[in-house]
């Protein structure tokens, strides 16, 4: 009995659990997409403003030629490496995609140029056969009084005639519709434009960041060397992993939650 | 900097290309040529028709039936037209999908930003004149490292401006956007209607043309009942004399029968269908062989016929039955009619243009996986 429990109990969880993973991966968004990319920028931006937040805290409380310095500060700089590549994978998918319909819409527009005829051509064959059938029924009924069968194909002809007049009606409204969609192409056309405009703008914005990260984090290492250098020369340059211990007598920049 | 995965920079790639190929893939230009063509030769391939619907008579069947095809072939072309341009306007509501940008969560980093400048500036000022050379060197560290933090906070604010442009820029693409794809979805739901509606007129055509060549045969038969005044409403009916059992015909003596209007030759004898010249309306007779007797103004026959049916029909190719009934003084002449089958129906024989030529319209009742018409021309034998 108690083994049955047990029993059930186990397999409780694992029916749980792959109904949680259901859930969790129905949610998802599919890898590679735009949702997926920005979830995973989220993910490397609090990684990043975690440990960039924490950073000096943590140095303050390390001898300046702890390797342990070092470490933390090439973490937060690697942290903010896998958040420009995040980003910077976010936003060139965001401009492919973007490319790619502005190269649709360009197409759209010129296959729409080129139909520009065909609508009005459409409406006007159409009203010449509403014309054709209408004559072709009044033919018939001067014949009827002769031939009085000849009513049934009248009628046929009257059914047809009221068809041609919806044909007639739908062709003509697509012919009205497809200037506004022209115009609307048009302006979307520019509006996409500008929007690719703006994410290469973004693109490149995010870059230079990166950039200016990189050079942050690279001054702060620096310094790091410095502080060493000051303490203990011979380690400054290798700085091996074996925490050194330090005077603290070098006068060190105040950290966030250190007195100077 | 890294790149992105390529993986993912190569399958946008290929949906540039797919979407050059679906251009490239589009209905060709001279589909609607085709069309406008074949409409031409519909109106044109017997601009007579309903003007000798009073005086052809049973040949008007063939012709009706040549600008029936005409029609079909039209009709056909047509329904393609519109498809295509339908498919074409799904298409172009595909290629605009939204593209989702949102805000890549750029975190506050001000306070951050401004708290480092700070102290970095007061360490500075703290070792600034401090002579010794080490510590020199540590100043013009800070120097660099708050020249760093000074750079951030330009690129920033810089930052922050592309990404508001983006996404503002993005919001109006994406109401632009969704503008076209709204009209795109409309202008394909117009154009599969009228596919549709198409379709329905190619059906209502050829009704037309069977409803043209069956009133033009009734101008050359009289009706054996006459009829009331034509209905304002509903189809004309045809008049067929009642179908009689075979044996429910009684034997009517030689002076009050009525002789039909031609020599009993036209009717009575062994007909075959042709193998060359063949005319016929509605199903094609791979065979037909007809055999009518008369004595004492009773007509009776059999007719065995094989049709060619569509591909894939059930239906029994093989019509057998026989017939009888008095001959009436009519040009037409319509008999009872019951299938081994067991159906019954009219059979009408109709002399044909020619003194060898015999017209056969048959109806029977409806049954399934049977044939139950057929209308074509015989030659003596």
């Amino acid at each position: 009995m108690v083994l049955n429990l047990r029993w059930c109990f186990r397999l409780g969880v694992i029916v749980a659990a792959f109904a949680l993973e259901g859930i969790v991966f129905a949610q998802a968004p599919a890898p590679g997409s735009l949702p997926a990319l920005l979830q995973s920028v989220s993910q490397r931006t609090a990684e990043w403003n975690t440990l960039a937040t924490n950073l000096e805290l943590r140095v303050a409380r390390l001898l300046p030629c702890d390797p342990q310095a070092r470490a933390a500060i090439e973490e937060v700089s690697r942290a903010s490496e896998a958040r420009n590549v995040a980003l910077t994978s976010y936003w060139t998918v965001a401009s492919l995609q973007s490319k790619t319909q502005v190269e649709a819409i360009r197409g759209l527009l010129s296959q729409e140029g080129e139909r520009v005829g065909d609508w009005v051509v459409d409406a006007s064959q159409a009203q010449a056969d509403v014309a054709f059938a209408t004559a072709q029924r009044t033919s018939l009924t001067l014949s009827v009084p002769q031939l009085p069968a000849l009513a049934n194909p009248q009628k046929d002809l009257e059914a047809i005639a009221e068809q041609y007049r919806l044909l007639e009606k739908q062709a003509q409204e697509r012919a009205a519709a497809h200037g506004q969609l022209i115009e609307d192409l048009r302006e979307l056309l520019n509006t996409s434009q500008a929007r690719q405009a703006a994410i290469d703008e973004r693109l490149r914005t995010v870059g230079i960041e990166g950039q200016r990260w990189s050079a942050y984090y690279v001054a702060r290492q620096a310094r790091a060397q410095v502080e060493c250098s000051l303490i203990n020369p011979a380690a400054a340059a290798p700085q091996s992993a074996i925490p050194r211990p330090a005077p603290a007598a070098v006068p060190r920049p105040a950290s966030p939650g250190k007195k100077q | 900097m890294k790149a992105p995965a390529p993986g993912l920079v190569a399958s946008l790639v290929a949906g540039v290309g797919m979407i050059v190929t679906a251009f490239a893939q589009a209905p060709p230009k001279d589909s609607r040529e085709a069309q406008q063509e074949a409409h031409r030769r519909w109106r044109e391939a017997d601009p007579k028709l309903e003007g000798d619907a009073i005086s052809a008579g049973a040949t008007l069947g063939a012709r009706a039936d040549k600008v029936a095809a005409e029609a079909a072939k039209y009709f056909t072309l047509r329904k393609n037209y519109l498809e295509g341009r339908a498919a074409d306007a799904r298409r172009g509501a595909s290629f605009l999908e939204p593209i989702k940008i949102s805000s890549d969560a750029l975190p506050n980093l001000d306070r951050f930003l401004s708290s480092q400048d700070s102290i970095l500036k007061s360490t500075i000022d703290t070792i600034a004149r401090d002579p010794d050379r080490a510590i020199q060197q540590l100043r013009a560290a800070l120097d660099r490292e708050r020249a760093a933090v000074a750079a951030i906070g330009t690129t920033l604010k810089d930052s922050q401006k592309s990404q508001e442009a983006a996404a503002q820029s993005s919001r109006a693409a994406e109401e632009a956007r969704a503008k076209v794809s709204g009209e795109y979805q409309k202008l394909a739901v117009s154009l599969q209607e009228s596919g549709q509606l198409a379709d329905k007129s190619a059906a209502a055509w050829a009704a037309y043309y069977r409803a043209l060549s069956d009133a033009a045969r009734r101008a050359k038969a009289p009706v054996t009942s006459s009829g009331p005044a034509l209905p304002s409403t509903g189809r004309e009916p045809v008049a067929v004399e009642p179908a009689k059992p075979a044996d429910s015909n009684p034997v009517t003596a030689p002076a009050a029968r009525s002789v039909p209007p031609l020599p009993l030759a036209r009717y009575v004898g062994a007909w075959t269908y042709p193998t060359m010249g063949a005319h016929y309306h509605g199903l094609q007779p791979e065979f037909a062989d007809l055999v009518v007797q008369e004595e004492n103004g009773q007509a009776s026959g059999t007719l065995t016929a094989r049709f060619r049916l569509p591909a894939g029909s059930p239906d029994n190719p093989v019509v057998r039955f026989t017939f009888s009934g008095t001959l009436r003084g009519t040009r037409a002449q319509r008999f009872a009619i019951t299938t081994v089958g067991g159906a019954t129906g009219t059979l009408e024989l109709i002399p044909g243009p020619a003194f060898n030529l015999l017209e056969v319209n048959f109806n029977t009742v409806d049954r399934p996986g049977t044939i139950r018409q057929g209308n074509f021309l015989l030659i003596k034998k």
